[in-house]
């Protein structure tokens, strides 16, 4: 009996070989370029290390002992947690509601399903650059249009000063991360059976109520995708922060990865900084496990 | 069974591609490799054949352009010089990635935080033999060539920063560089303001200006941001320092002791009056830059290879002028800088001496006679004189260098490379906006300091 079981796994081992085959250059990918540098950034983190020189001073945990005490480390997870929040609600409903408007029919669609795309397009970088001149307290427009309308009273240092300086940001990459949503959803939304709302039409549904109990309905999958999309693409989100403030001023703006690249590049703390960015690992793995748990929940239930 | 075979050799031959492409890739990095390698091989005998020597600089200063160097290799057609330029800003990140990838350029520019670390770290070249032989022209030894009191506050920054040292030559400074003043004359006699010559009348300027709708004052950018406090240190700490012989280093003086709080109180009135602008934490040099010649702000800390643009940028009718900042405590006012922006060359180069070559063509007289770029800059050197229509704008970086200049370590928070990012970066823009006391900043620094102390055990 116990023989005919190994032969039966033999076999199956032997079947197997060619999908093996299949998957080992992605897995050799995976190797090079994602375990070994995984492992010796853990490496590297339980060592005193300045990124050049020799690596000879042992710590142990010392660094994660150090990033867990650092205030600044849990601000910037705030920080971060701050734009995901405002991006979760202001990028995806915004997204939703215009391509609802271009789902409905309007006047010039397909100029402004080309030009609301164009945000996505320019690189993170050039966003920056281009906000960063917008907020300047001095040769920016916000603040030119502010003291032309009579509004200097409003007008502020937009970057440079606490209460407004992370606001600025996540307006900024709300900016660039609604086109995206916006067409995604119209993708979604045009998948809708025009059955549904011609029934409704016919039960004389109103707009309100065919978005209500038809659309949103509909598109509900579509936002739970959108938002682990959101969540996994925010807590990596550098580049804009970076040009725009270098997560200044004092640290106001500090995000996650700004954190990180400090902690390494500015203050040549590579072991502090391997240790953070091993910690934001595990959280962003912690994270996108409890979505996808909740979505195959949401599946479940709706089966 | 048909099946298997197929996907077997699909895998086989997708297999061996990787691996070709696998193959390839190395061999092309060996070919690379043996490229550079033979260019290292011609860079020896190659000099000999008529060969070039390939090296690479990295600049965080403007006034060492793409320009300079061309104007090198014309002269030296044996070598040719990759030239990269980074932001001061991003120096520490650039220099950490080319270090960390054993990339480090031949020759690159440094400063004192950054400086003293990299001499603990044994990355850069013992240049003291070579400042004792011949400098780029002429029959003088190339030591001989600078200032004596440029190189003695050189050398003191390799002193405070690493201790006792065989040798205090790892690098080479580069112009004697000096803060001071500029300020825009115009608005000066449209306010009816006279030039002050004593800290009282700076800041009865500074409520004038203000008083007037302008921005009273700031330093050419947001890198910059720990200049007034360390001017300030310079005036308030001299005396225990200079004459009581006080030290952080045994102790007796520490961020607690009250003439360094003073300096960062005096730094915070600044803020609290209003006379630095709005966006003095962030604003970088092309923001400060647009404020001046705008008419916005009024009086400008600056360095002089930053003057150059606001110079042929000057609105029709604005004239600027230049004046050494007052002392604050009615000490002599000595300028920051004087060594404070350095050429080092790294300990691993296998160009040594085209390296060098370069090193001592940047610091020489032809450099600073022919390049336009300097014509603002002093050069430090022996002998090698400014040109004299340039004298009355410039009046004030002579008297500011006049005073002397404050050592470019003295209360240390420009000892290494992370006290120096967390002052600038945390400290000085959480105690202007309130968010952190005085006693937390000192509490800040002096727990960095001891680290810092630490690790040189």
């Amino acid at each position: 009996m116990k023989q005919a079981s190994n032969k039966g796994f033999m076999k199956d081992i032997k079947e197997s070989i060619p999908a093996y085959l299949l998957i080992l250059p992605t897995i050799a990918a995976f190797c090079i370029f994602l375990y070994i540098p995984f492992f010796n950034a853990f490496r590297i983190s339980l060592y005193n290390y300045k990124g050049y020189g020799d690596m000879t001073d042992f710590v142990g945990l010392k660094n994660y002992i150090t990033v867990l005490q650092d205030k600044k480390f849990f601000e910037s997870f705030l920080h971060s947690f701050a734009l995901i929040g405002c991006d979760l609600i202001f990028s995806i409903t915004i997204g939703f509601l215009l391509s609802y408007l271009l789902f409905k029919g309007i006047k010039l669609k397909r100029f402004f399903n080309t030009s609301l795309f164009i945000p996505y397009l320019i690189s993170m970088v050039v966003v920056g650059c281009i906000w960063k001149i917008i907020y300047d307290p001095t040769i920016g427009p916000i603040n030119q249009f502010l003291n032309l309308i009579g509004l200097e009273n409003l007008a502020q240092p937009w970057l440079s000063q606490l209460p407004t300086a992370l606001g600025a940001i996540i307006i900024t990459w709300i900016w660039r991360t609604i086109p995206f949503n916006m067409l995604i959803s119209y993708a979604n939304i045009m998948t809708l059976s025009n059955e549904y709302l011609e029934a409704a039409d016919i039960d004389g549904a109103t707009s309100f109520q065919k978005l209500r109990y038809i659309i949103l309905p509909h598109m509900i999958p579509t936002f739970v995708t959108l938002g682990i999309l959101t969540v996994t693409n925010d807590l990596r989100a550098f580049d804009i922060v970076w040009v725009m403030t270098q997560g200044g001023p004092g640290g106001a703006t500090e995000v996650i990865t700004s954190y990180v690249y400090r902690k390494a590049f500015s203050s040549q703390r590579f072991g502090t900084a391997s240790a953070a960015s091993i910690l934001m690992m595990a959280v962003m793995i912690a994270i996108t496990i409890a979505l996808q748990l909740i979505q195959r929940k949401g599946e479940a239930k709706k089966k | 069974m048909k099946r298997k075979v197929i996907a077997l050799v699909l895998a086989l031959t997708m297999g061996i591609a990787v691996l070709t492409g696998c193959s390839s890739a190395s061999d092309e990095t060996k070919s690379t490799k043996g490229t550079t390698g033979d260019a290292v091989n011609d860079t020896t005998g190659g000099a000999a054949n008529g060969g070039t020597t390939t090296i690479k600089i990295l600049s965080a200063m403007e006034l060492v352009d793409e320009e300079m160097m061309d104007t090198f290799m014309s002269e030296n057609p044996d070598i040719k010089v990759e030239y990269e330029y980074i932001a001061s800003g991003d120096y520490s990140a650039k220099f950490s990635a080319l270090a960390a990838s054993n990339e480090i350029p031949d020759v690159f520019w440094t400063q004192a935080g950054y400086y003293t670390d990299q001499i603990n770290e044994g990355l850069l070249m013992d240049l003291s033999k070579e400042l004792d032989n011949k400098a780029y022209e002429g029959d003088v030894t190339w030591r001989d060539t600078f200032i004596p009191t440029l190189l003695e506050n050189f050398e003191k920054i390799a002193l405070a920063g690493c201790g006792e040292l065989d040798s205090y030559d790892y690098g080479i400074p580069f112009t004697m560089t000096t803060v001071a003043v500029m300020y825009n004359k115009t608005i000066y006699n449209e306010l009816g303001l006279k030039v002050p010559t004593t800290w009282t009348e700076f800041m009865s300027n500074n409520e004038a200006i203000k008083n007037a709708g302008y921005t009273a004052v700031s330093v050419q950018n947001d890198t910059c941001i720990d200049w007034f406090p360390r001017l300030f240190w310079d005036q308030f700490c001299r005396d225990e320092i200079e004459n009581k012989g006080l030290s952080f280093s045994d102790g007796t003086m520490t961020f607690e002791t009250e003439s360094v709080k003073k300096g960062m109180e005096s730094f915070k009135e600044l803020w609290d009056k209003g006379y630095l602008p709005e966006n003095f934490i962030t604003a970088n040099l092309e923001t400060t830059q647009q404020m001046f010649i705008q008419g916005k702000l009024v009086q400008v800390l600056i360095a002089p290879d930053k003057i150059q643009y606001l110079m042929e940028n000057a609105a029709d009718g604005a004239e600027y002028a230049t004046f050494a900042l007052p002392g604050i405590a009615g000490e002599t006012s000595r300028s920051l800088g004087g060594s404070s922006n350095i050429f080092a060359i790294s300990s691993t180069t296998e160009k040594p001496e085209a390296a060098i070559r370069l090193l001592k063509y940047i610091t020489s007289r032809t450099n600073f006679e022919t390049d336009e770029g300097l014509q603002y800059s002093n050069s430090g050197l022996v002998g090698v004189e400014r040109g004299s229509e340039l004298d009355g704008v410039l009046s004030g970086f002579a008297d500011a260098a006049a005073g002397g200049f404050c050592p470019d370590i003295y209360v240390p928070t420009t000892i290494s490379t992370e006290i120096k990012t967390a002052f600038k970066s945390d400290v000085i823009p959480n105690y202007l906006m309130d968010v952190y006391s005085l006693s937390d900043v000192s509490a800040i620094l002096q727990s960095l300091y001891n680290d810092y102390l630490a690790s040189l055990k």
